[in-house]
């Protein structure tokens, strides 16, 4: 592995030149694809740090998917137009609602864990579908804002699909690079050691529970910054966005990609959104054919596509 | 002084009673082996003392603070180490970031979530003290479940000895060792003890490593005390070879 690390960065920056570039030649269709895939790659690192380091598997992230798209679709709706005020409020009602969760969730094992985090984010998906004078119920919130960007003296409206697509790829650079810089650090270690043994975990003085609601409040805010893009990005917040079919899209994303390839969530989400976008206009049954795919990934590929590219070419990536 | 006291310490599993009534006394500097037949209580005796386990009833005393019941992170930050019967590494991560772990916890960078463990002078240089101390710093950069049966219980005390404990356990540290072996995993927990003057309380099979290393002994049966004292008392005591050594000893 040693010859090749700087393939990793080779694919990383090329990658990012081909995201920067993409705006120039590729049709606009193109570009919600690629804005969509900046966003469910968001989500899907954010379930990545809990389940490919912390090794708990959330069947619930959708919840803050969710309440990041709503809590920034509503402050767009009722107070302002700058994107500021609707970023942060989202992630401290994120914040706020993953530490309660978080740690009612992560305190009976890892089995428990999928368990909690489906019933919660199903209670979050009745209180939205029902909360119909705060939420707009089954209706949603139409016509969400895509906001302005002011700083100092600039105001950039993200109305236009390429700013919003730009601001997007800013805040996903940003993201994935804290990320990297997490999972490789003694605070990713110290998680991974609970994934690997927790039973040994506790005897080098770590205490499994407060470092996983941790890496579970990271990964809600991961969750939610996404949801927020999303709701932009579509001009809508509803309640499917909560729903459990939403929190599997993550785990789908990250399966294809690698659970355990840093790039992992990222191809993945690219892959799926593909797929899902240029099958279901040549087969109706898209659903059977996302099951072929993951039956042949988990029995031929279990390492993802990118896990598997990492093992044939002997490399990080 | 003494570094660890137990009084009126008892364990039930329901009607079953694993400790009975165990008060013991260890000093600074001793090296204790624990012996007794299979199910006396020794290992109950370890998960109860590291908080794995928490009493039914009594209290432990470590350097007279009264640590009874307290979870396992809370136990280790006090100053003492255990390695287990059966092996407990880290089987995915590599032999450094085995020894990593607990390191990071003296330095209390557990937490660090921009900093990688790796680039840290201080850390690193540690980590590889402690390795070279077992043997195992060209190991380095292999994942710890590759190593041989001997290498991981190496790493395993290796692990318990990297956040610089005062009072280390070893629950048979040479369980399915072969002799050469056996004989390294034992100079080695005397090195260790002499040159970091740790105190060690040890649950051994072995007579002859027992009465080799330990300077007093204390024999449990039926999850309770019945013998204590030097080697050539308990290896003498009646009570002892009726329920333990047997005559030919």
């Amino acid at each position: 592995m040693k010859n090749n690390v700087g393939l990793g960065w080779v694919l990383a920056i090329s990658t990012l030149v081909l995201l920067t570039a993409c705006p120039l030649f590729i049709s606009s269709f193109g570009l919600y694809l690629l804005n969509e895939i900046l966003i469910y790659s968001l989500f899907s690192y954010g379930f990545y740090l809990l389940f490919s380091h912390g090794g708990y598997l959330s069947f619930g992230q959708a919840a803050y998917f969710a309440l990041g798209a709503y809590s920034a679709a509503l402050m767009y709706k009722h107070f302002c137009t700058s994107i500021w005020l609707p970023f942060l409020v989202a992630i401290a009602v994120t914040i706020i609602v993953s530490i309660v969760l978080g740690f009612l969730s992560v305190r009976l094992g890892a089995l428990y864990f999928a368990f909690l985090t489906l019933a919660f984010a199903q209670m979050i998906y009745a209180i939205v579908f029902r909360w119909r004078d705060f939420t707009g119920g089954d209706d949603g919130i139409p016509d969400v804002s895509r906001g302005i960007v002011d700083f100092y003296f600039t105001k950039i409206d993200l109305g236009p699909p390429v700013n919003f697509y730009y601001f997007t790829l800013i805040l996903f650079v940003i993201l994935v690079y804290i990320m990297r810089l997490i999972t490789r650090s003694s605070f990713g270690l110290s998680l991974r050691s609970i994934r690997d043994n927790m039973d040994r975990t506790r005897f080098v003085g770590v205490n499994p529970q407060r470092y996983l609601l941790i890496a579970f409040v990271i990964s809600a805010i991961y969750c939610a910054v996404a949801g927020a893009l999303h709701g932009s990005l579509t001009k809508m917040a509803y309640p499917e966005l909560s729903y459990w079919s939403t929190s599997a899209e993550p785990i789908i994303m990250t399966l294809i990609g690698g659970i355990y390839t840093f790039s992992g969530p990222f191809f993945g989400a690219m892959i799926y959104i593909l797929l899902k976008t240029y099958l279901m206009t040549i087969i109706g049954n898209w659903v059977l054919f996302l099951g072929i795919v993951l039956l042949f990934i988990v029995l031929f590929f279990r390492k993802g596509v990118m896990g598997f590219i990492e093992e044939k070419l002997s490399v990080k990536l | 002084m003494s570094i660890l006291r137990t009084t009126h310490l008892s364990k039930r599993f329901g009607k079953f009673r694993a400790l009975n009534d165990i008060s013991m006394e260890v000093k600074e500097g001793e090296v204790r082996a624990i012996i007794g037949p299979n199910g006396a209580g020794k290992t109950t005796f370890f998960n109860v003392l590291t908080g794995k386990l928490k009493p039914s009833a009594g209290e432990v005393f470590f350097q007279e603070n009264d640590i009874t019941g307290r979870p396992p992170y809370e136990i280790v930050k006090y100053g003492i180490g255990r390695s287990f019967q059966i092996i407990n590494v880290f089987a995915g991560l590599t032999v450094f970031e085995n020894i990593a772990l607990p390191v990071l916890n003296i330095y209390r960078k557990n937490m660090a979530f921009f900093s990688r463990p790796q680039l840290r002078d201080d850390i690193r240089a540690e980590c590889f003290s402690i390795l070279k101390k077992i043997g195992l710093e060209n190991e380095a950069d292999r994942i710890a479940g590759k190593l041989s049966h001997g290498d991981k219980k190496k790493l395993d005390i290796g692990i318990s000895i990297a956040h610089r404990p005062k009072l280390l356990l070893l629950d048979e540290a040479t369980a399915g060792l072969n002799p050469r072996e056996n004989r390294n995993i034992m100079n080695l927990i005397r090195e260790i003890a002499e040159r970091e003057k740790l105190t060690i309380i040890l649950i051994e099979h072995d007579m002859d490593a027992v009465f080799a290393v330990s300077n007093r002994i204390t024999v449990f049966q039926q999850g309770a005390i019945i013998a204590e004292g030097r080697p050539d008392e308990v290896r003498t005591n009646k009570l002892v070879i009726d329920a333990y050594l047997g005559e030919d000893f």
